[in-house]
């Protein structure tokens, strides 16, 4: 004979085969026990892709676990495992236990708050130049080049408040001379820039002036842009997804003073708009053993 | 007058009427562990490839069921859950198949599919909890 506590649901009898008719039953069926239950969280702020956190459990082996996450965007709390319908996998929550803690994280694909658009072939224009190189700056043999980067969708709101836009050119070269090569980075003060360069470009009051030593070879520089930026899309007709453009002018560059880029890499422009977000866990930790 | 059982918490009073103040009370439905596996219980997944783990229950109704899987060495993910960049992510990395054709729960079996998108054989070690309560 077996000795237990059984007990029916309401109307069903201790002595049922079904065993949904019980709600306990020692003899069959044992019971999570709980060990702990607590709250930890993980903030995103913009160019970070994944966070995580450890809550300590100290059981020596991996016990079973539940885990809730609340983003601070919104006002649901949700049970792991949670892939957000309709999103892909662009930025989900995970966790997992060991015999030490549950560890919670969250993960975007692509960096939080983050736009990186990249130029093509077709986004670059060389003034009066007909050779085989991207863009190129400064002064070519006594003649002085500028050059303008058409960028044909950068999708960032009107009036964003953008806390970072970096402009990368890559494999970049200079010219013969020792003297620096002077520029200065404009935006093109225009709401969509059109893809025909016709060199009346109207410029932002706002520029980076710059003065390169020579590099000796290959190298890539990235140029602070965040003012240009907020110029242009705080103009009235800026909507996201519009070309935005740049534009490099010659400085007073001695003769032969000038970088450039290749034809096979393209300009790169990130942009970090503000804010941050904050995902709460809430770990539900078991002292059922599902590992050692 | 109704009978039953009740455990309160520490501090707390069994005429409570806060359910959240017990540790026990048979005037609430308890999740009833019906099966679980032994510690350690494994499969393995060839490279690029995937696996279906078929847990065989009989019991007439498709149970609830809860699962664990170490998708990384170490680290037991809980349920139809994608692994962190850190376990691979999306270069390589395994997981459970979400399609609801591949893991599942009915009235015979519960079973899962566990993918592996690394370029070598992968040994899963899993764990499950099947309840003695309807999962549907």
């Amino acid at each position: 004979m077996t000795y237990g506590i059984k007990i029916a649901k309401p109307g069903k009898s201790v002595h049922s085969t079904d065993l949904r008719d019980l709600s306990v039953d020692m003899n069959t069926f044992s019971m999570f026990k709980l060990h702990s239950s607590s709250t930890t969280s993980v903030s995103f702020s913009a160019g970070d892709t994944e966070k995580s956190a450890t809550v300590s459990h100290a059981l020596g082996y991996v016990p079973a676990f539940l885990v809730y996450y609340k983003r601070s965007d919104e006002s649901v709390e949700r049970l792991l495992p949670d892939i957000p319908y309709g999103v892909d996998f662009d930025y989900y929550p995970w966790a997992y236990a060991t015999t030490t803690g549950i560890t919670v994280g969250y993960t975007y694909a692509t960096p939080f708050n983050r736009t990186i658009v990249t130029g093509d072939n077709a986004g670059i224009r060389e003034e009066l130049w007909t050779g085989s190189a991207g863009l190129i700056v400064g002064n070519v043999s006594g003649s002085g080049k500028s050059s303008a980067i058409r960028l044909a969708s950068v999708p960032v709101p009107k009036n964003g408040s953008f806390t970072l836009a970096n402009l990368e050119i890559k494999h970049v070269f200079s010219g013969p001379t020792n003297s620096d090569t002077k520029y200065k980075i404009y935006g093109i003060d225009e709401d969509n820039v059109g893809t025909g360069f016709d060199w009346n470009y109207a410029k932002t009051s706002a520029y980076d002036a710059r003065n390169q030593a020579k590099v000796g070879s290959w190298w890539n520089f990235g140029t602070d842009v965040l003012d240009q930026v907020n110029e242009i899309t705080t103009r009235a007709g800026w909507s996201s997804g519009n070309a935005m453009g740049f534009i490099f002018t010659e400085d007073g560059s001695a003769s032969d003073a000038y970088i450039g880029d290749d034809t096979d890499t393209y300009p790169e422009l990130t942009i970090d708009t503000s804010g941050s977000l904050t995902i709460s866990f809430r770990v539900i930790i078991f002292k059922d053993k599902i590992a050692t | 007058m109704t009978y039953g059982i009740k455990v309160a918490k520490t501090g707390k009073s069994v005429t409570s009427t806060n359910p959240d103040d017990f540790i026990f009370n048979s005037e609430y439905e308890t999740i009833k562990i019906y099966d679980e596996p032994a510690v350690g219980s494994s499969v393995s997944v060839g490279a690029g490839s995937s696996t279906t783990v078929t847990i065989t229950h009989n019991l007439g109704f498709a149970p609830m069921c809860w699962l664990f899987t170490e998708l990384a060495t170490g680290h037991y993910y809980c349920g139809v859950c994608l692994p962190s960049k850190a376990d691979g992510f999306p270069s390589g990395y395994a997981y459970v198949g979400p399609n609801s054709a591949e893991t599942y729960s009915d009235t015979t079996y519960f079973k899962f599919k566990i993918y592996n998108t690394t370029g070598a054989t992968k040994t899963v070690k899993y764990f499950y909890f099947i309840f003695g309560d309807d999962g549907l």
